[in-house]
C-alpha cells in the first residue's frame, strides 16, 4: 500500500479565496514551509506567500484592521495580566507569594472557562473553596474592567469574532480550511458555525492517516535516550535527505536546552567546535525564558541597577559582562577587584560613581564610569512617574547608550533574540491602557516579569530535525518520528484540571482533565494522533531517572510495535578523544631562582606561607597570583581587623610612653577620637547600612582602645620607638618589604616587636617551644638594634592579652628564659633565613597530604589532586 | 523469658492484624523484616475497600521509594491480571489483594493499570506540593514556584538575611532589634548572616512562635518558653530524685545540710545546702533546681565525676571526723549506681528556668528581626520564581489549616483521604507529624478512615535532618493528634543469618538504651529472630587493631576485604563508614592491590583531577582579573607553559590581567619560543568563542573546553561523565551568562558528590553508613570504628525542639551570642548538652543501621590507641562507634593488645611535599565527524546589520496606520478616506497601544499625512489603477527563501512599480541629502523585492520609497553602487 504524500489535502484548501486556519502556529509556520518545498520543488524562484495562519493572530487581525469603531480593542498578554494583578489585589485577602503563578492560574482558568462557555455566574455558584470563591469574586472585577475599557482578551476573542460573524464589519474570506484542530473548544465550534452561517465556507483538513511501522525501545537513562534518538534522526537522514524527521518530546517545557543538547550529541557530534551551523541543524519549539538569555539577564540587570540599586555580585557582572560595553576588559576586571575590597551595598549607580572615584581605587575603565554615568541620569528620573510608553523609550535608550547589544553585525539568533527584547518593549508601552503612569522601577519590575514569562526560542532556517513538544504535532505529517520519554511517570501525562474551578463544575462541563477518564482518553488520543502521522515512528523509554527505576508508559503495552532491548549509546562525541592523548611530564620544569630586582610580594607573610607550603609563597609572593575574596556585607574581619590596627595607630601616634598613657585622664575622648579617625575612609563613602554598622564598630572600638590602654598599664616600663615602621629583608636576591605594627623600647634599652592581632587570640610559641609562625622571626631578622622580645597583643572584645617571648613575655605558660633568649632568637632567624634560601632557590613543593579544602585555594595551580592520584 | 516461638508467633500476629483495614496501626518494623511488602499488602488491602483509588495515599520518605513502591504495586496487579500463581504465602497474600483490586477496577472503570498515576503514593513534600498546586490562594503560595533545596536557596537566604540589614538606617523599632541583635553578636555581621541563614532554612521549627503578631503576645511567647525549659528541668530532676529516694534518706540529706552549713560558715555567704529540707529530697520542680544543682555539685568533682574524697573545701573539716566518714561511706555506695554521675552532672548543669532580662531583651529583638527575614525571603521568592520545601510545607499547612468544617478537605483536595500510609515514620520532623495531624484532624475510631504508620525508631538516623524519633515513641503510645494507633511489632528478619540475628539480640540492648523515652528520644532494642532459610547461618569477626594509624588500619580492612571475596566467589562487600573522610587511605589501599570498587558519593566533584581544567578554564572565562586561574589555564595540559615562562610572563607587574600581559611584545619575547607559541595557541583558541547573547557559560567551556582537546586528557569514561556532571552544575549556577561571584565557585559545588562507578565484575561498595540504609549485602565491612568524626561547625542556633512524654512538641531558644559568652551561659549549655546525649542514642542506632546491612558476615574494624608509651590499652573516644561496643568487644582488644609490640607504633603523619608537575597533552589531531546531512559545512557568514534606532513608539505607529489607510486606498482610483477617519484612527491607535495623552498626536499625524496624499498628484496616480497593496511573495534569494509584503504594487503599462511607503519626518534643510540616506538605507530591501518580484511576475519592474509626510516620492536605483 503506497502512503499518501504529507498534507495531500493541502493544496486543494489552498485554491480560489481560502485561508487555512491552524489550530497552532507552529502547524502555520511548516504549512507555509511546506508550499515553498513545493514551489522550490517545481522550479518556482517566488510564489505568493499561502494565506496559512494561526486562528487566533488571524482573528485578532481581523478584528484590528475592522474600520468599526464600536469593535471592542484585544489586550495583549501583559496588559490582561496586568489587569488580573489588580483584580487579585481588590479581591484577595491572603497574602500571596507567587503572584505572578496566581494571575497565570487565573488566566488559565479565565481562558478554560470561556472556551467552554461557562456563565461566570454558574463559576460563581460552583465555588466552594476559598480558592474557588475569589476567582469568581475576581473574574467578576475583571469582567467589568474589560467592559469599562472597551477591551476583549484573547479568551474573548472567539466570542466576539462569533458576534460580529453575520454583522458585517470585519472582512471574512469566502472559505477557510481548519487544520490541527484536535478538540474544538465549544467556543470555536460556535465560532465557525456562525461563519458557517454566514456564507464562510468552514471545512476541516482531513485527519492523516499514514501510519506505518513502529518500534519501541528503552535506554538507560534519559542521557542515553536523547542522544540515541539524535543518531536515529541523523541515520534516517542519510537515507533520505528530504525527509521530514521530528523528535517529541512529552515535558519539553520541563529542560527543553538539556534535551536539545542531548540531541544534537547524536545528530551531529561535535556541534559545539561547529557554531551556529550545525547547531542550528536541530531546531527546539521550546525554548528558555527570555530572562534567561545572558544578553537579556544582563540588560534587566543593568534596569535594575538604574531602578533599584544591586549588591555587589550584580554589579561585578556588569563589570565583566561583554554586553553593555566590551571595551577594557582589563580595566573593567580591577575595576571589579577594587569594587570586592570595597563593604559590599546596594549599589546605586551615583554611589558607586562615588566610591570609584576615590583615589585609592586608581583602576580607570573610564568607558565603563562614563556608562554607568549614564545609567545614573536614568535612575535619577526614575522616582518620578510617567507612561509605560515613555519608560520604554527611556530603557531602550539608555540600553542603546550602554552599547548594550554592540555595534557588531549581529547573527540570526541574536537578531531574533533582541527583537524578541523589543517586542517586550512593546509590551511594555502598551500598558498605558490600563496603566497609564508608572515610576521607572514598576516599569522595570514588569519588565522583568514579562521577560521571565516569556518563552522564546531562536528559529533557524537550516534545521534539519525539529524537537518538538507533544500539543505542537497537532495537524503535523511527517516521515518518521521519535516519540521519547514514554516512560510511565510522563505518559499519560499528569491531569492540569482547574485549580480555581469547582471540579465538580469542570467534571459537569467535560472540560479537560476534569476526570482521569478525560486525562487518560486524552492520552490515547495524542498517540493515535502521532502513530497516524508518521509512517515510521519509534517510541522510547528510560530505564532510569536519578536514582528512580522508571517503568514504560502503560499505553505503550500491546502496541502495534516491534520491541527491542537498550541500545548502544552513541555517548558523548567527547568520548571519542578518551584515551587519545598522552600527559607527558616534562622535566626540568623547576621555577627559576628569585633574581636581583625581581619584587615580591607578601612581606612577612610571604615566609609564613613558605613555612606551610612553599608553593603557596612562590604562588603569591612571585606570580602574585591572589585567591579572590567573596563580596562580603557589613565589615570583613579584615576591614575590622586593619580598623583596630588603624585606631591604635590614632590613638598612640606620638609614640607615647609608659608613663604619659598613665597620665592621659581623657582616655574616653582619646579613645572616641581615635575610633572615629580610624573609620575615616570607610565612611566617606558609605551608605546608611554601613554607617550604622561603622556606629557600632566604633563603639566597640572606643571599648577596646580603653581596655587597651588599661592593660599596657599593667606592663613593665616601656616606650613607644616607632608605629606601623617600615622596614626591609634582603636576603641575597630576595628583598622584602615590612611592616612592624609596633616597636617599643624595654626597660634594659632592648627592642620589643609586636604585632596585633584583632582576630582570634594567637599564641606565639607551639608545642616545641619554636614560633608556630615566622611572622615576629622576619621581623627580628629585619631590625636593628638588640631584640628583647617578640610578642602579639591579641585585641578582641573577649580580653586584651599579650602572647609572645623575651623580656616579662611568655607564650601561654611558657616562657624562655633570659639566658636562653639570644640562642632562641638565632635559632628562629636562622629559620627565616633558611626559608628565604629556599625560596630564593625556587622551591615550590607542595604538600600533597593536605586536607583538600585547605589545598583548595591554589589546588587549580598546583593541581595537588593529581599528584595526589599519583600517589 | 521470651523464646524465637513465641516472637514468631507474635509476628505473625502482627502481620495478619496489619492488614485488617478498619484499624489504625503504627508498626515497628526492624531491619530486613519486610516492611515494603507489609505496606503495599495494606495498601492493596485498602484499595479494595474505597469508591475511588486517590481514597488511599502513601506517603514515603524519598522519590525513590515512592516509585519503588508504586512499581511494586503495578508488578502485583500485573502478575494478578494474568492469574499468576505466588509459591510463598506472602506472595498469595499480596496477589490475592490485587485479585480484589482488579475486580473493583473493572467495576468502577478505576483504569490504574493504564492510569498508575492515580494510586497517590508520593513524599510528604510532593503531596504538601500538591496541596499548593490544588490551592494557590489560601495556600498562600500563590503559583509558578520552582522548589528548590541546592546552593540557588541557600544564596536566597542569604540575600535576605543581609536584606533584613537595610532596616538599620529606618531608626523604628526593626532598626532597634537589628542593632540590638548585631550588638549583642559583637557587631559580627558576617556571624549575624550566618546565624539568620541557618534560621531561614529552619524556619518551620520556629516560625510559630515567632509568626505574624509576636511582638503582641511577647509575655505569653515567654511563659511557652520558659514552661518548657522548666518541663525540661522537671524532667531531669524526676529522674535524679527516683534515684536518690532509693539511694538516701534523711541521714544523707543531714549530712548534705551539715555541709552547707560549715560552707557557710567558712564563707560568710549562705550555701543553697545549709537551706535543704532534712525530711525529704527536694521536689522535682524547677524552681527548686538551684537546691538540686548544689547536691549535684556537692557529690561531684570539677571533671564531673563521683567524688571519692571530701574536706574542708567541701564542708566537712576534719573535725567532723565522724560526719565526713559517714559522707565517704555514702559516696562509696554512690559509685556503684551505674550512670549516676552522668546524671547527676546533668543535673549540675540545669539552667535557670526563666531567662535573665538581658537574654530576654535579645530574644524579642530577635522576635522581630526573623519575621523580617521571613518577609524578605518571601519577597526573594517571588521576584526569583523559586521556593524551598519549608515555605511548601508551611503554605500547605496554612490551606489544610483553613478547613473550617468537616468535608472542606475533601472538598479541596478532590477526594476525601479514607486511608493514610506513612512510611519511614521515625524520620518524619515534627512540623511534618504536625502536618499529619491536620490532615487526620476529626478522624473518629470506627468512621471508616484509617492511619497506618511503619517504621523502625531503632533505625532513625536523620536527626541532621531534623527527623524527631521521640515523636514515634509517642505516637505509640498516644496516637497521632485525633486518631489511636495500635502498636505492632514485627520480630521476623529475613535479610541476616541466624548467628548475625543472635548477636544483634545480644549486643544491641547495651548499646540502644534500655528503655524507650519520648523525651531524650532514646530508644530500646527489640528483638528479632531470623527465619528459617537462614538458620545456622552468619558470621560476626572483630577486626581489633591497637595504636593503628590510618594506613595500617586500611590494610586490614583490604584484607578483610579480600578474605570475603575470596570465600564467597558471587558474594557483594560493603565497606561501611561513618564519614568520608575515613576513606582516602583505604580507597588508595584498594587502589593500590587492584581491588575494583564502587565509591557511591564520596568524592567532591571539585576536587578531581579531571575537573581542574575545567574549572580554571571557566573562572578564567568569567573574569579576566583571575589570575590564579588564569595560570592555572596556561599550566593546563593543553597549554602545558612552564613556571619559567609563567614567571617571565607576569613578574614584577601584580596589576595587569594575563590577557594583557601576553600582548605586551617585551613579555612575549622574554618567553621562550615554544611557551610563546602555546600562548598565543591557547588565546586564538578563546578568541574564538567569544560571549554571545544566546550563549551559556556552559556551552562556551564546554565548547572551548573541546577545542582544546580536553577530553583527550582524560583516561576513562567515569572521568568523562564527571565532566559532564561538572558542566551541568555549572548550568546551574550560572547568571547573565558568567558566574555571579567567581570566588564562591568552587564552594557552591561543594555538596556535588560523585559515585566511582565499578563495572559488572565489582563486588566491593564503599559509602556512608547513611547511604547504606535500605539496602543489603553479602559481607559488611564496619571501617574505622574507633576513629573520631571531624569536629563539625558549632551550632550557633542554640534551640531544641523538643517532644513531650505526650507527644506535643516545644521549643527551648537561648539567644545567639558570641561564641565564648554562649559557652558560658547554662541555657546554651543545657541544649549543647542535650543536642550531644540526643546524638549519643543516634549513634548507637547507626551501629545499628550498619551492622544489620549484613545477610552473611559483619567484620568491625576498628583501632584502639595505646597510653602511658604503649605500657595500657586505651579505651575508645566517647564519640566513636567502637566506643558503643566496647564492653562487648574490649577483650578482643585486649588479646591483641598482649601480643602487641609497641615499638611498631606509627609515627603522626607528616606534611609529604612534592614538586608540582608539567604534563603536556599530546594527542593526534582530532578528525571531525562528518557533518549533518544537508548541513552546510561552513560557518554560517550571514549576519544581519540592524539598526536598533528607536523610533518613538507613537511614530512608528503612526507609521502603521498611515499604511493601513494607504493600503485601503489602493486600487480604488482616487477614492478619499472615510470621513471617520480620525475614530477608525483612534482606535487602531489604541490598538496599537498608543497612550492616552499621545492619541491626539498619533490621529493629527495620520491626517496629516492622508490629507497630504490628497494633495498628492503623484499619490494619486500611486493608488489608483491596477496592482496590488501588502503584497505578500515568497521567494529565493542567495538560497534561501525569503518572504517579503510590498506595501504598494503599481501596475504602469509595462512597467510594475515597487514602493515601498515611509512614513519618516524630516525638519530642517537638506531634504535631498535626507532623501539621499533613506534611498541608501532601504536600497538592499528594494533589491529583493525587486528580484523576488521579477521572478514572481517576470516582467520590469522599477522601485520607489513614497514619504507621505514629506509629499515625496524617489525612485530607487537599486543596482546603483552604495
Amino acid at each position: 500500500m503506497s502512503l499518501a504524500p504529507r498534507y495531500a489535502w493541502l493544496p486543494a484548501a489552498l485554491e480560489g479565496d481560502a485561508v487555512v486556519l491552524c489550530g497552532s502556529r507552529r502547524l502555520a509556520r511548516e504549512l507555509v514551509r511546506f508550499v515553498d518545498a513545493q514551489m522550490l520543488a517545481q522550479g518556482r524562484r517566488a510564489w505568493t506567500t499561502p494565506p496559512v495562519r494561526y486562528w487566533q493572530d488571524w482573528l485578532a487581525e481581523r478584528l484590528a484592521d475592522s474600520e468599526q469603531a464600536s469593535l471592542p480593542q484585544l489586550l495583549d498578554s501583559a496588559s490582561t495580566g496586568l489587569l488580573w494583578e489588580q483584580a487579585l489585589e481588590r479581591t484577595r485577602r491572603e497574602s500571596v507569594i507567587g503572584l505572578a503563578g496566581v494571575v497565570r492560574h487565573a488566566q488559565a482558568a479565565w481562558t478554560r472557562i470561556a472556551d467552554w462557555q461557562i456563565v461566570h455566574e454558574d463559576v460563581a455558584a460552583a465555588a466552594r473553596s476559598r480558592d474557588e470563591h475569589w476567582f469568581a469574586r475576581a473574574a467578576a472585577y475583571y469582567a467589568e474592567r474589560l467592559a469599562e475599557g472597551g477591551w476583549i482578551d484573547a479568551a474573548g476573542l472567539a466570542a466576539t469574532c462569533t458576534a460580529f460573524a453575520g454583522r458585517g464589519g470585519i472582512d471574512w474570506p469566502r472559505r477557510i480550511v481548519l487544520a490541527g484542530f484536535d478538540r474544538l473548544t465549544p467556543a470555536q465550534a460556535s465560532l465557525f458555525a456562525a461563519l458557517a452561517e454566514a456564507g464562510v465556507g468552514v471545512e476541516q483538513a482531513p485527519r492523516a492517516t499514514r501510519a506505518g511501522s513502529a518500534t519501541v525501545t528503552r535506554h538507560r537513562d534519559a542521557e542515553s535516550l536523547w542522544r540515541s534518538a539524535g543518531r536515529w534522526a541523523r541515520e534516517a537522514l542519510e537515507r533520505d535527505p528530504n525527509a521530514r524527521i521530528a523528535i517529541v518530546v512529552p515535558d519539553l517545557e520541563r529542560d527543553a536546552a538539556t534535551v536539545g543538547r542531548l540531541v544534537r550529541e547524536g545528530f551531529a557530534p561535535g556541534w559545539q567546535a561547529r557554531g551556529a551551523a550545525w547547531r542550528d541543524t536541530v531546531n527546539l519549539s521550546y525554548g528558555e525564558r527570555l530572562a534567561a538569555y545572558p544578553a537579556i539577564a544582563v540588560a534587566l540587570l543593568w534596569l535594575e541597577f538604574a531602578a533599584n540599586g544591586v549588591r555587589g555580585p550584580a554589579v561585578s557582572i556588569l563589570l565583566r559582562s561583554p554586553f553593555g560595553s566590551a571595551d577594557d576588559p582589563g580595566g573593567r576586571a580591577r575595576l571589579e577587584l577594587a569594587l570586592r575590597r570595597l563593604p559590599d551595598r546596594d549599589w546605586t549607580p551615583p554611589a558607586l560613581l562615588a566610591a570609584l572615584e576615590d583615589r585609592r581605587h586608581p583602576e580607570r575603565a573610564e568607558d565603563w564610569r562614563a556608562r554607568v554615568a549614564a545609567v545614573a541620569a536614568l535612575h535619577d528620573a526614575g522616582e518620578r512617574s510617567a507612561s509605560p510608553a515613555s519608560w520604554a523609550e527611556r530603557i531602550d535608550a539608555c540600553l542603546a547608550g550602554l552599547g548594550w547589544h554592540g555595534t557588531a553585525p549581529l547573527d540570526s539568533e541574536a537578531f531574533q533574540l533582541l527583537n524578541r527584547w523589543r517586542a517586550l518593549l512593546n509590551q511594555l508601552a502598551r500598558l498605558d491602557r490600563v496603566r497609564p503612569a508608572m515610576t521607572l522601577r514598576e516599569a522595570v519590575r514588569r519588565l522583568a516579569q514579562l521577560a521571565a514569562d516569556t518563552v522564546f526560542q531562536p528559529e533557524s532556517d537550516d534545521a534539519l530535525l525539529d524537537v518538538l513538544g507533544l500539543l505542537e504535532t497537532a495537524g503535523l505529517e511527517f516521515d518518521a518520528l521519535w516519540l521519547g520519554g514514554l516512560d510511565a511517570s510522563r505518559w499519560p501525562p499528569p491531569g492540569n484540571p482547574l485549580a480555581l474551578v469547582n471540579r465538580r463544575l469542570q467534571r459537569e462541563h467535560a472540560m479537560p482533565d476534569a476526570t482521569p477518564a478525560d486525562t487518560l482518553a486524552f492520552a490515547r488520543r495524542t498517540l493515535e494522533r502521532l502513530h497516524a502521522a508518521a509512517p515510521e515512528r519509534h517510541v522510547a523509554w528510560a530505564r532510569s531517572e536519578d536514582d528512580a527505576e522508571l517503568l514504560p508508559s502503560p499505553l505503550l503495552a500491546g502496541a502495534d510495535a516491534a520491541t527491542s532491548g537498550d541500545d548502544d549509546d552513541p555517548g558523548w562525541h567527547a568520548a571519542t578523544r578518551l584515551g587519545c592523548g598522552r600527559l607527558r611530564p616534562i622535566d626540568g620544569d623547576a621555577a627559576p631562582p628569585v633574581r636581583r630586582g625581581e619584587s615580591i610580594r607578601g612581606g612577612a607573610y610571604t615566609v609564613q606561607r613558605m613555612q606551610e607550603e612553599a608553593f603557596s609563597a612562590f604562588a603569591a609572593g612571585r606570580l602574585a597570583a591572589d585567591v579572590l575574596d567573596p563580596f562580603a556585607t557589613g565589615l570583613t574581619p579584615r576591614q575590622r581587623g586593619t580598623l583596630v590596627h588603624a585606631a591604635l595607630h590614632e590613638l598612640l601616634e606620638g609614640c607615647p610612653g609608659q608613663d604619659e598613657l598613665r597620665r592621659w585622664d581623657d582616655l574616653p575622648a582619646r579613645a572616641e577620637r581615635a575610633a572615629f579617625a580610624a573609620q575615616r575612609r570607610l565612611a566617606a563613602h558609605a551608605d546608611p547600612v554601613l554607617l550604622r554598622v561603622l556606629r557600632l564598630e566604633r563603639q566597640r572600638l572606643e571599648r577596646l582602645l580603653q581596655a587597651f590602654v588599661a592593660r599596657e598599664l599593667e606592663r613593665e616600663p616601656f616606650r613607644i620607638v616607632s608605629l606601623e615602621a617600615d622596614a626591609r629583608l634582603v636576603r641575597g636576591a630576595v628583598e622584602l618589604s615590612l611592616r612592624i605594627d609596633r616597636i617599643d623600647r624595654l626597660a634594659d634599652g632592648r627592642l620589643l616587636l609586636l604585632d596585633y592581632k584583632a582576630g582570634a587570640p594567637k599564641s606565639f610559641l607551639g608545642r616545641e617551644r619554636e614560633p608556630k609562625s615566622v611572622q615576629l622571626s622576619v621581623y627580628a631578622a629585619a631590625v636593628d638594634g638588640p631584640v628583647g622580645a617578640l610578642a602579639y597583643c591579641n585585641v578582641n572584645s573577649r580580653s586584651i592579652s599579650w602572647d609572645g617571648a623575651g623580656g616579662e613575655f611568655s607564650s601561654g605558660r611558657t616562657r624562655i628564659a633570659a639566658d636562653d633568649w639570644p640562642a632562641a632568637l638565632a635559632r628562629w632567624c636562622g629559620e627565616v633565613d633558611t626559608l628565604l634560601r629556599r625560596f630564593a632557590d625556587g622551591d615550590i613543593g607542595v604538600n600533597v597530604l593536605q586536607a583538600a579544602s585547605k589545598a583548595r585555594p591554589l589546588a587549580l595551580l598546583s593541581r595537588v589532586a593529581e599528584l595526589r592520584h599519583d600517589d | 523469658m521470651t523464646t524465637d516461638r513465641d516472637l514468631l508467633a507474635a509476628d505473625e500476629q502482627a502481620r495478619s492484624a496489619a492488614l485488617d483495614v478498619t484499624r489504625s496501626f503504627i508498626v515497628q518494623a526492624p531491619a530486613g523484616s519486610g516492611k515494603t511488602e507489609l505496606l503495599i499488602q495494606r495498601y492493596l488491602s485498602l484499595l479494595a475497600t474505597v469508591a475511588e483509588p486517590e481514597e488511599v495515599v502513601a506517603i514515603t520518605f524519598t522519590n525513590k521509594a515512592a516509585n519503588e513502591m508504586q512499581a511494586r504495586v503495578v508488578a502485583a496487579l500485573e502478575r494478578a491480571r494474568r492469574g499468576e500463581v505466588a509459591a510463598q504465602a506472602h506472595e498469595a497474600r499480596t496477589l490475592a489483594a490485587a485479585a480484589r483490586i482488579l475486580e473493583r477496577d473493572a467495576a468502577h472503570g478505576w483504569q490504574l493499570l493504564e492510569l498508575p498515576r492515580r494510586l497517590r503514593i508520593m513524599t510528604l513534600d510532593a503531596f504538601c506540593g500538591s496541596v499548593t498546586r490544588l490551592l494557590p490562594v489560601s495556600s498562600g503560595l500563590g503559583g509558578g514556584l520552582a522548589t528548590s533545596a541546592d546552593a540557588a536557596m541557600q544564596r536566597l537566604y542569604r540575600e535576605a538575611a543581609i536584606a533584613t540589614l537595610d532596616w538599620l538606617p529606618g531608626g523604628d523599632t526593626r532598626a532597634v532589634a537589628v542593632e540590638c541583635v548585631l550588638e549583642h553578636l559583637d557587631n559580627d555581621v558576617a556571624a549575624y548572616l550566618a546565624y539568620l541563614v541557618r534560621m531561614l532554612a529552619k524556619r518551620d521549627q520556629w516560625l510559630k512562635l515567632t509568626g505574624a503578631g509576636a511582638g503582641e503576645r511577647l509575655e505569653t511567647i515567654r511563659h511557652e518558653l520558659e514552661a518548657t525549659i522548666g518541663e525540661q528541668i522537671c524532667a531531669q530532676l524526676r529522674l535524679v530524685r527516683e534515684q536518690f529516694a532509693v539511694l538516701g534518706g534523711a541521714d544523707e540529706l543531714g549530712l548534705l545540710r551539715h555541709a552547707g552549713e560549715r560552707m557557710t560558715e567558712a564563707s560568710g555567704a549562705a550555701h543553697p545546702l545549709a537551706a535543704l529540707p532534712v525530711t525529704d529530697w527536694p521536689a522535682a520542680a524547677a524552681e527548686q533546681a538551684p537546691l538540686w544543682r548544689a547536691i549535684a555539685e556537692q557529690l561531684l568533682t570539677k571533671k564531673g565525676e563521683l567524688r571519692k574524697q571530701v574536706d574542708v573545701r567541701c564542708g566537712f573539716p576534719p573535725q567532723d571526723g565522724e560526719a565526713k566518714q559517714a559522707f565517704k561511706e555514702w559516696l562509696a555506695r554512690l559509685a556503684g549506681v551505674a550512670e549516676l554521675a552522668e546524671l547527676l552532672d546533668g543535673v549540675a548543669r540545669l539552667p535557670d528556668a526563666r531567662y535573665r532580662d538581658e537574654q530576654w531583651v535579645v530574644l524579642v529583638a530577635l522576635f522581630d528581626v526573623l519575621p523580617l527575614a521571613v518577609a524578605e525571603l518571601q519577597r526573594l521568592f517571588a521576584a526569583r520564581g523559586l521556593t524551598d520545601h519549608v515555605e511548601v510545607a508551611q503554605a500547605a499547612a496554612a490551606a489544610l489549616g483553613s478547613v473550617d468544617e468537616p468535608g472542606e478537605l475533601a472538598l479541596l483536595l478532590d477526594y476525601r483521604i479514607r486511608h493514610l500510609l506513612v512510611d519511614e515514620m521515625q524520620d518524619t520532623s515534627i512540623g511534618q507529624y504536625r502536618l499529619l495531624e491536620q490532615l487526620t484532624a476529626g478522624w473518629e475510631r470506627g468512621d471508616g478512615r484509617t492511619l497506618f504508620c511503619v517504621g523502625d525508631p531503632m533505625q532513625s538516623i536523620y536527626r541532621f535532618r531534623d527527623a524527631e524519633v521521640g515523636q514515634f515513641v509517642a505516637a505509640r503510645r498516644h496516637g497521632l493528634g485525633d486518631v489511636s494507633l495500635e502498636p505492632l511489632l514485627l520480630r521476623r528478619n529475613f535479610r541476616s543469618g541466624e548467628r548475625l540475628v543472635d548477636w544483634f539480640n545480644d549486643v544491641f540492648p547495651r548499646v540502644l538504651p534500655a528503655r524507650d523515652d519520648a523525651t531524650t528520644g532514646a530508644v530500646a532494642y527489640a528483638d528479632s529472630v531470623s527465619v528459617d532459610a537462614h538458620a545456622g547461618a552468619g558470621e560476626v569477626r572483630v577486626h581489633a587493631l591497637v595504636d593503628a594509624d590510618p594506613v595500617a588500619e586500611a590494610e586490614r580492612s583490604a584484607d578483610v576485604i579480600g578474605e570475603c571475596l575470596a570465600a564467597d566467589g558471587h558474594g557483594r562487600v560493603a565497606v561501611l563508614v561513618r564519614s568520608r573522610t575515613q576513606l582516602p587511605q583505604l580507597l588508595a589501599e584498594l587502589r593500590r592491590r587492584g581491588v575494583g570498587c564502587e565509591a557511591i558519593e564520596i568524592d567532591r566533584l571539585t576536587d578531581l583531577p579531571e575537573v581542574i581544567d575545567l574549572l580554571s578554564l571557566t573562572r578564567a572565562l568569567c573574569h579576566d582579573g583571575d589570575r590564579l586561574a588564569w595560570l592555572a589555564l596556561l599550566r593546563a595540559p593543553f597549554a602545558g607553559l612552564t613556571w619559567r615562562d609563567l614567571l617571565r610572563l607576569v613578574i614584577n607587574d601584580r596589576h595587569a590581567t594575563v590577557r594583557e600581559l601576553a600582548a605586551d611584545p617585551e613579555r612575549l619575547a622574554a618567553l621562550s619560543d615554544d611557551g610563546r607559541e602555546r600562548l598565543r595557541r591557547l588565546l586564538d583558541v578563546l578568541a574564538e568563542q567569544p560571549a554571545a547573547a544566546g550563549r551559556t557559560l556552559r556551552e562556551r567551556v564546554e565548547t572551548l573546553w573541546l577545542a582544546l582537546d580536553g577530553p583527550a586528557a582524560l583516561s576513562s569514561s567515569a572521568q568523562l561523565a564527571n565532566a559532564y556532571r561538572y558542566l551541568d552544575a555549572l548550568g546551574r549556577l550560572e547568571a547573565a551568562g558568567t558566574l555571579a561571584d567567581v570566588a564562591l565557585l568552587e564552594e557552591q559545588l561543594d555538596a556535588e558528590r560523585v559515585s566511582t562507578p565499578g563495572d559488572e565484575s565489582t563486588r566491593v561498595q564503599v559509602m556512608t553508613m547513611h547511604k547504606a540504609k535500605g539496602l543489603q549485602f553479602d559481607h559488611v565491612v564496619l571501617h574505622g570504628l574507633g576513629r573520631q568524626p571531624a569536629s563539625g561547625e558549632q551550632d550557633v542556633l542554640a534551640w531544641l525542639p523538643v517532644t513531650r512524654a505526650d507527644g506535643t512538641s516545644g521549643l527551648i531558644l537561648s539567644p545567639p551570642g558570641a561564641r565564648s559568652e554562649q559557652e558560658a551561659d547554662p541555657l546554651y549549655r543545657f541544649i549543647v548538652q542535650a543536642g550531644r546525649d540526643s546524638d549519643a542514642h543516634e549513634l548507637g542506632r547507626l551501629l545499628y543501621v550498619a551492622c544489620t546491612r549484613a545477610v552473611r558476615s559483619l567484620h568491625l574494624v576498628g583501632s584502639v590507641a595505646t597510653l602511658r608509651d604503649g605500657s595500657e590499652l586505651g579505651a575508645p573516644p566517647v564519640t566513636t562507634l567502637l566506643h558503643r561496643l566496647w564492653p562487648m568487644v574490649a577483650d578482643e582488644f585486649e588479646r591483641v593488645f598482649a601480643a602487641h609490640d609497641p615499638t611498631t607504633r606509627r609515627e603522626d603523619e607528616r606534611p609529604t611535599f612534592a614538586a608540582p608537575e608539567l604534563r603536556r597533552l599530546v594527542a593526534p589531531a582530532a578528525e571531525m565527524p562528518a557533518a549533518p546531512p544537508a548541513a552546510r559545512g561552513a560557518e554560517l557568514t550571514e549576519t544581519r546589520e540592524v539598526s536598533f534606532d528607536w523610533v518613538g513608539s507613537s511614530l512608528r505607529h503612526a507609521g502603521t496606520i498611515v499604511h493601513r489607510w494607504l493600503e485601503r486606498l489602493a486600487g480604488q482610483d482616487g477614492a478619499a478616506p472615510p470621513d471617520d477617519v480620525a475614530a477608525t484612527s483612534r482606535r487602531w491607535a489604541r490598538g496599537l497601544g498608543v497612550a492616552e495623552p499621545d492619541l491626539d498626536g498619533v490621529v493629527a499625524r495620520v491626517e496629516a499625512a492622508l490629507a497630504a496624499v490628497g494633495r498628492d498628484e503623484r499619490a494619486r496616480w500611486l493608488l489608483a489603477g491596477e496592482g496590488a497593496a501588502e503584497l505578500a511573495l515568497s521567494g529565493l534569494e542567495d538560497g534561501r527563501v525569503v518572504r517579503i509584503v510590498i506595501d504598494r504594487v503599481k501596475v504602469d503599462g509595462d512597467v510594475h512599480w515597487l514602493v515601498d511607503y515611509k512614513t519618516s519626518m524630516h525638519e530642517g534643510g537638506d531634504l535631498a541629502g535626507f532623501l539621499r540616506q533613506e534611498a541608501e538605507r532601504y536600497r538592499d530591501q528594494l533589491r529583493r523585492y525587486r528580484d523576488v518580484y521579477r521572478e514572481y511576475a517576470g516582467v520590469p519592474v522599477r522601485t520607489a520609497l513614497y514619504f507621505p509626510l514629506l509629499g515625496e516620492f524617489l525612485e530607487v536605483d537599486v543596482d546603483a553602487a552604495s
